[in-house]
């Protein structure tokens, strides 16, 4: 009896001995297999696109972290200014294009525009919103033909004719700058065999920038833009030009580096629908600090500081989404810098779809 | 006696304002998230689609019964494909005088590309697939990124022009900002203040700060190639009611293309 109890004992501890390494170190349950790329290249993509970010700003000159920066009141126009303005700078530059005179009653009003159409294809145009003013020969600056003129070269004939003609009032501390150019160009294709005729330089389009207190303005507002035609002959002139009131209205904080990189960061967020592209995509063509000034259908109260990002996202077949994300330089803002986008004032489809080949 | 007079003079004049009424349809697609999720891919919004859209809209809808303004999913590529390939142009696209698109665009292989959030029938087009101007179309706008290379206009335009007088596109970015999104409001107002088609699009797409890459393509007649460009479509095509309009030129007739670009 006492043998076999013995011999039981010394079954049951053999038992354990082999039970128990096995339960401390059972496999625990496999995981589910993880898609998503790994947080570490995740980060490291972001990292990368944010040092991307980082280098464009740097690079745009940004402003000092704290530094005061004043903000400009800019003159509000009327009406009755705008349809002045328009006038004396037409008159100024319809007898080079061959043109006569305007006259206060060919401006026609439509919305929120003045209109006239002097003679021939000589179009001038006024917008009540921002003043802006635009005089153009449209066949001279679309169809037309202009010697081969180098960038410097337009940029001297435009400058010198900004000068001449007193096309725009500089404040101390304002001053123009040359914004490069762009080509309107024309050619012929043969549609059976590709062949292809030479391009016809219609006209040079010389941009004129604006400097105030040593920072650029940024954005359509600040242009003066001058159509080169001929061998070389103003052919077309188109101003959007605020005119800003001596002292500043007020002054803002600089946001830093960080904080103005956080912010593009999450713009593109956005536009992703709440991903960040990849760094690879990214391409920021330009990136410009300055003051912000609107197109011709804003009409704008202060200058304001702002960085502007023209971002490029470009896949493989080519580009993908061009976009300028604007942010702004200062801790607050006097008005807002620009306006949201809008929604679709388009109909409902009507459900059912016309069979194919109907005409109604 | 007098009343008859009157209502005949009104049917005149409304028969007459018919004539002269020309017709838009416009289409807009902001939001990709259902060609993203059926596809895999990643296509941004295009924030201020709808603002160029609605600049077109309200400036050149005339209230004709065949105007359209189409936005987001209710965007169809069987609007512009031909009848007689499953599509539905002829009661869309090919049925006014002006259709304008503004959506993400690029060029393949000599066809043009554009996405749509819908799959009707496809999630994106095929140009090899559209005729374009058998029906009533004189001009496509296609506010888009590069939809005509300079190196591939010939090619792709040899696909779809069948009577169509011109196609208004880009040669490689155009850009989806607050500064862009008056491009369609000038665009439509040049083209009532009477300007060429072709000058209005060059014209109305620039802000001068925005590179904009504005590319225009007009189908053109053997007897102006090398000749007298001021007979070209190019030169002479207005909106109805503003200026001359050229007449249609048949598919086999179209022996060049006219190109006017800003780079």
């Amino acid at each position: 009896m006492r043998m076999r109890t013995t011999g039981l004992l010394a079954v049951g501890l053999l038992l354990l001995a082999v039970s128990l390494p096995s339960a401390v170190i059972r496999r625990p349950a496999a995981r589910p297999q993880i898609t998503r790329p790994p947080l570490v290249s995740r980060l490291a993509g972001q990292a990368e696109l944010r040092a991307k970010i980082v280098q464009a700003v740097k690079a745009a000159r940004p402003f000092q972290a704290g530094e005061a920066i004043p903000v400009y009141r800019l003159a509000p126009v009327t009406r009755d200014q705008v349809a002045a303005r328009a006038m004396e700078l037409a008159n100024r530059m319809l007898p080079t294009l061959g043109c006569r005179p305007l006259a206060a009653a060919d401006l026609a009003a439509d919305d929120d525009y003045l209109l006239a159409k002097p003679s021939g294809s000589v179009k001038v145009r006024a917008y009540l919103p921002s003043g802006f003013i635009s005089v153009m020969d449209q066949d001279r600056v679309f169809q037309g033909k202009c010697a081969p003129l180098s960038e410097q070269q337009g940029a001297a004939v435009a400058l010198a004719f900004i000068k001449e003609q007193n096309l725009v009032r500089l404040l101390p501390g304002e001053r123009l700058t040359s914004a490069g150019c762009r080509r309107i160009s024309t050619f012929g294709v043969r549609a059976e065999d590709g062949q292809r005729q030479e391009p016809t330089l219609s006209s040079l389009v010389v941009l004129v920038g604006r400097e105030l207190a040593g920072r650029p303005v940024i954005g359509p507002g600040g242009r003066v833009v001058v159509f080169l035609g001929g061998k070389g002959e103003v052919v077309g002139l188109q101003r959007n030009w605020r005119e800003v009131l001596p002292g500043s209205a007020a002054k803002v904080q600089a946001l830093s580096l960080e904080v103005v990189v956080d912010r593009v960061m999450k713009e593109l967020t956005a536009l992703g629908g709440g991903k960040l592209p990849p760094a690879g995509s990214v391409v920021v063509e330009r990136a410009e600090c300055g003051y912000l000034a609107g197109g011709k259908h804003v009409t704008q109260a202060f200058l304001q500081p702002a960085y502007a990002l023209h971002v490029v996202m470009r896949v493989e077949q080519g580009p993908q989404l061009a976009r300028v994300v604007i942010v702004p330089a200062g801790d607050k803002l006097l008005e807002p810098l620009v306006s949201g986008p809008g929604e679709a004032k388009g109909v409902i489809r009507p459900s059912a779809k016309p069979e194919p080949g109907g005409d109604e | 006696m007098r009343g008859w007079f009157a209502a005949c003079l009104l049917a005149l004049c409304l028969c007459w304002g018919g004539a002269l009424a020309a017709e838009v349809g416009v289409e807009g697609v902001k939001y990709f998230s259902h060609h993203n999720s059926a596809l895999g891919e990643s296509l941004h919004t295009l924030s201020y689609t709808f603002n160029i859209t609605n600049g077109v809209w309200n400036r050149l809808n005339g209230g004709t019964a065949r105007d359209f303004y189409f936005s987001r999913a209710d965007c169809w590529e069987v609007d512009l494909r031909d009848s007689a390939q499953g599509g539905v142009d002829s009661s869309f696209a090919d049925n006014v005088d002006l259709f304008f698109l503004c959506t993400h665009g690029n060029n393949t292989g000599d066809s043009i590309y554009l996405a749509y959030d819908a799959q009707q029938t496809e999630w994106h087009s095929n140009s090899t697939r559209w005729k374009l101007g058998d029906g009533d179309l004189e001009w496509l706008a296609l506010y888009a990124c590069r939809t005509l290379p300079v190196s591939s206009v010939d090619r792709t335009c040899n696909h779809f022009f069948y009577g169509l007088h011109m196609v208004l596109g880009s040669h490689d970015s155009l850009w989806d900002s607050w500064t862009t999104e008056e491009c369609g409001r000038d665009f439509a107002q040049n083209l009532k203040d009477g300007d060429r088609v072709a000058d209005a699009w060059l014209d109305g797409l620039s802000d001068w700060w925005c590179d904009q890459n504005a590319l225009v393509a007009s189908a053109e007649r053997a007897d102006t190639w090398g000749g007298d460009l001021t007979r070209t479509t190019m030169a002479r095509d207005h909106w109805h009611g503003r200026g001359e309009v050229c007449s249609d030129i048949p598919h086999s007739q179209v022996y060049w293309y006219r190109v006017a670009l800003i780079d």
